[in-house]
């Protein structure tokens, strides 16, 4: 009884303590973000999330917190599968309705893009860890398979040793749902593995604790191998989460070795915890049915319902693990019977006649036979075999139809550029012709006898003649630096430059070109001098190309010209604001990708900004849409470092 | 450099409208053509074309061809469908130069097209060639 108390004390204890030290920020963002956070995470799938997460990205905005931002994008997410997945409740896979599966993908990728600007890999893996776990609850284990293969694609091309850690652990986690534990266990050996031995730190940041749960849940319910696993996924505990996941392994565990107190401490920690859904969605009706096993009178059959966990396949089978211990054998024998009926019916017939679709379009018996047979040897019993035979051939064939859609894809990408060169030829052609035209035509006449024209109209002769001379230039120096750009060969040559000078120098060279009545506006910050040690040349193309998009989108108003050293500290910001036509917000990083024009009736070639990111990416500075304005018009801004970056193996 | 034949004409009667979307190629026409005396009126997209064409009708077009929104072949499309305006003589006058819209050019009824850059004796021959073929036909 003694010894029952204080194992009660000792865990109430710890475990708070625990809680406490790692539940009050684990992201390490904004500590407000983090209480809107909290809030939106608890109302995902319910009421009132959409307000919630709202107010959690006008925190994060607010507090210029970025990381904020992605978490609103991956609870966005969250919730929106919950919403699909409870529409789709009763429905069968094939039925499902594909704009679903689309909605899903979209807002995936919406949040990968957005955790790549800010770069938050993590989230960009997560994205598709919440989609894997949406398309394997309903079933659908190729489209499963087709996003691993995805992940280990983008994990490999960028070279990010944590997306490669998560494919082995999404590789094990597929296996162990299939009952195929020793697969399963290779690929968490694997990442347990990567863990030790990396040394990127978003995987490090990661707790190994999962890992050890995952392991402990690879071994036949009872091995003693489960025991030492979960000891040393205790030992390896950072987070709450980390803590709550390890009591539910012991609850189940001392359910089976038939410890009733030690179950009933940890079941009641467990159910306590709001965050127990993110360990297992099924763990309340795990713990209903196992209570119905251990606390029944003696002399009754206990009824389980196990329909609603049949996905959850590996929390039937301890259900049915402990009914057997308890002595309940009817009860037991049942519960595998329905897990085999399970397996052989639902897990094949949603996929039973996709698999025949894939075997006849792809033809490639062959590559799924070589996988199903590798797949043979890992086999412990007859049924798990022809599951795992079927999951091996959706492998293969998954493979195989990726590796079809990569040299599609490649094939693709080769058309595209060729189309993008034709479209730039054709149309630089028209380019070159425009300042041609009025370059040969105004000589021509100004070629003609005397008196054909009075003085002042041959002035004006001669300037277009100037004018659409320079533009002709710009556009050959468009055309080769983006080609110097390709080759390497770009140079910045650092020296001590000033601000105001290099403003000046940009606005002479672009003011013949403003429309009229339209105002140029030089603000700077102050009079003082603002020296920097930059390329002056450099600088001064990137403003004349912002100032010359200014002036060819501007018909009315003004076009203000500032610099200040107070926005961002080590930076000179420069900013471009005009009233013209404006960027529309969806546009706002289209327009910095070559040969994009948003009017293709406006001069020039497409390559301004392209080359304008280049050069400011090679400068340690950077030029962007700033999208926060919205008073009619377009503000860019451009800031580089008063100082050279301190590597700079572009420079040579 | 001016054709002979054209030097002396008295071409006052004769009424022509330009058409370009960029202002400087019809400053540069007009420039061009400054020695005749007929009526040059400009138009700066397609639309504005056809309503100065449904104010007054001119004998001459010169047409660019890319223009925003109504492009040229399409002014020439509309023109060449209303039996009031379809006798209007077009001369386009375009940066495109491929084999293919010069053809479609000339499919669509266009009399005549002058690449840009537009050398000026090539305009002024062409021009006055136009009106000897409208003269030609009223007789």
């Amino acid at each position: 009884m003694a010894k029952r108390i204080a194992i009660t004390l000792l865990l109430s204890l710890t475990l708070p303590i625990l809680c406490a030290g790692t539940e009050s920020n684990p992201f390490d963002i904004d500590d407000e973000c983090y209480a809107c956070y909290s809030e939106a995470e608890l109302l995902v799938g319910k009421p009132g999330f959409r307000d919630a997460n709202e107010k959690l990205l006008h925190k994060a905005l607010e507090k210029e917190d970025t990381k904020a931002q992605t978490l609103y994008y991956v609870e966005r997410l969250k919730n929106q599968i919950r919403e699909l997945r409870s529409k789709q409740k009763g429905i069968e896979a094939d039925d499902i309705d594909p704009q679903d599966d689309t909605l899903a993908v979209r807002m995936m990728s919406e949040l990968q893009s957005i955790a790549r600007k800010f770069g938050y890999p993590q989230y960009y893996y997560y994205a598709f860890d919440l989609v894997q776990n949406y398309f394997y609850n309903s079933h659908r284990f190729v489209k499963v398979a087709e996003l691993i293969q995805e992940m280990q694609r983008v994990a490999q091309e960028n070279n990010e040793p944590y997306g490669i850690w998560m494919c082995y652990r999404y590789l094990a986690s597929m296996y162990v749902a299939q009952n195929d534990f020793l697969s399963a266990k290779q690929y968490i050996e694997m990442a347990i593995d990567l863990y030790n031995t990396t040394s990127d730190p978003t995987i490090l940041r990661q707790s190994a604790t999962r890992l050890y749960c995952d392991l402990a849940d690879s071994y036949p319910i009872g091995s003693d191998s489960v025991r030492i696993n979960i000891e040393k996924a205790k030992e390896h505990r950072k987070q709450h989460l980390d803590t709550l996941r390890c009591t539910y392994l012991e609850a189940k565990l001392s359910a089976l070795n038939k410890d009733v107190a030690g179950y009933k401490i940890r079941r009641d920690y467990c159910i306590n915890d709001k965050y127990l859904n993110q360990v297992s969605s099924t763990a309340r009706q795990l713990f209903k049915n196992i209570d119905a096993i251990v606390f029944a009178a003696p002399g009754t059959q206990p009824q389980t319902d196990v329909s609603g966990m049949t996905r959850h396949l590996r929390e039937v089978k301890y259900i049915a693990n402990i009914a057997e211990n308890y002595g309940f054998e009817t009860l037991a024998f049942d519960l595998e019977k329905r897990l085999a009926t399970y397996y052989e019916g639902e897990i094949s017939k949603s996929n039973r006649i996709k698999l025949a679709e894939l075997d006849a379009t792809l033809g490639n018996r062959e590559l799924s036979d070589k996988v199903a047979h590798e797949s043979l040897r890992a086999q412990r019993a007859s049924r798990t075999v022809l599951i795992l035979i079927l999951i091996s051939m959706f492998g293969g064939l998954a493979f195989s139809f990726f590796h079809i859609r990569r040299l599609k894809r490649a094939n693709e990408k080769v058309r595209l550029a060729n189309e993008a060169k034709t479209r730039f030829v054709q149309n630089m052609s028209h380019e070159v012709r425009t300042p041609l035209n009025a370059i040969v035509g105004f000589s021509q006449l100004l070629s003609l006898p005397d008196g054909s024209f009075t003085e002042e109209e041959k002035n004006d002769f001669a300037n277009h003649i100037v004018n659409n001379s320079k533009m002709l230039t710009m556009l050959l120096d468009d055309i080769l630096n983006t080609s110097a750009m390709d080759s390497g060969s770009y140079r910045i040559v650092y020296e001590p430059s000033e601000c105001k000078f290099m403003c000046e120098a940009a606005i002479s060279s672009v003011e013949h070109r403003l429309q009229p009545g339209v105002k140029l506006n030089f603000l700077p910050e102050s009079e003082a001098p603002c020296p920097v040690n930059t390329d002056p040349r450099r600088v001064q193309q990137i403003l004349i190309n912002l100032l010359t998009n200014a002036c060819k989108h501007t018909a009315k108003g003004k076009i203000d010209l500032t610099y200040s050293t107070r926005v961002e500290p080590g930076f000179i910001q420069f900013s471009v604001t005009d009233t013209g036509t404006g960027v529309p917000a969806d546009q706002a990083e289209a327009i910095f990708q070559r040969f994009t024009k948003l009017n293709e009736f406006v001069q020039g070639t497409g390559l301004g900004l392209s080359i304008c990111r280049e050069i400011a990416g090679k400068m340690g500075g950077k030029v962007y849409l700033d999208t926060t304005y919205t008073e009619g018009g377009a503000r860019f801004i451009f800031s580089i470092p008063t100082e050279p970056p301190v590597q700079t193996p572009e420079t040579k | 450099m001016i054709p002979l034949y054209a030097q002396e004409r008295d071409y006052s009667q004769y009424n022509v409208l330009a058409v370009d979307d960029i202002p400087i190629n019809l400053l540069l026409v007009q420039k061009m053509l400054a020695r005749y005396n007929f009526t040059l009126r400009t138009a700066v997209n397609g639309q504005q074309a056809l309503d100065e064409v449904a104010k007054q009708k001119p004998d001459l077009i010169l047409l660019d061809l890319m223009m925003p929104e109504i492009d040229g072949f399409e002014v020439i499309r509309r023109l060449k469908e209303n039996p009031e305006t379809a006798d209007i003589n077009i001369v386009i006058l375009s940066a495109l130069n491929s084999n293919e819209d010069i053809v479609k050019g000339f499919s669509l009824g266009a009399n005549d097209f002058i690449m840009k850059p537009i050398i000026m004796e090539r305009l002024l021959t062409c021009v006055t060639t136009q009106f000897q073929l409208i003269e030609a036909k009223n007789k």
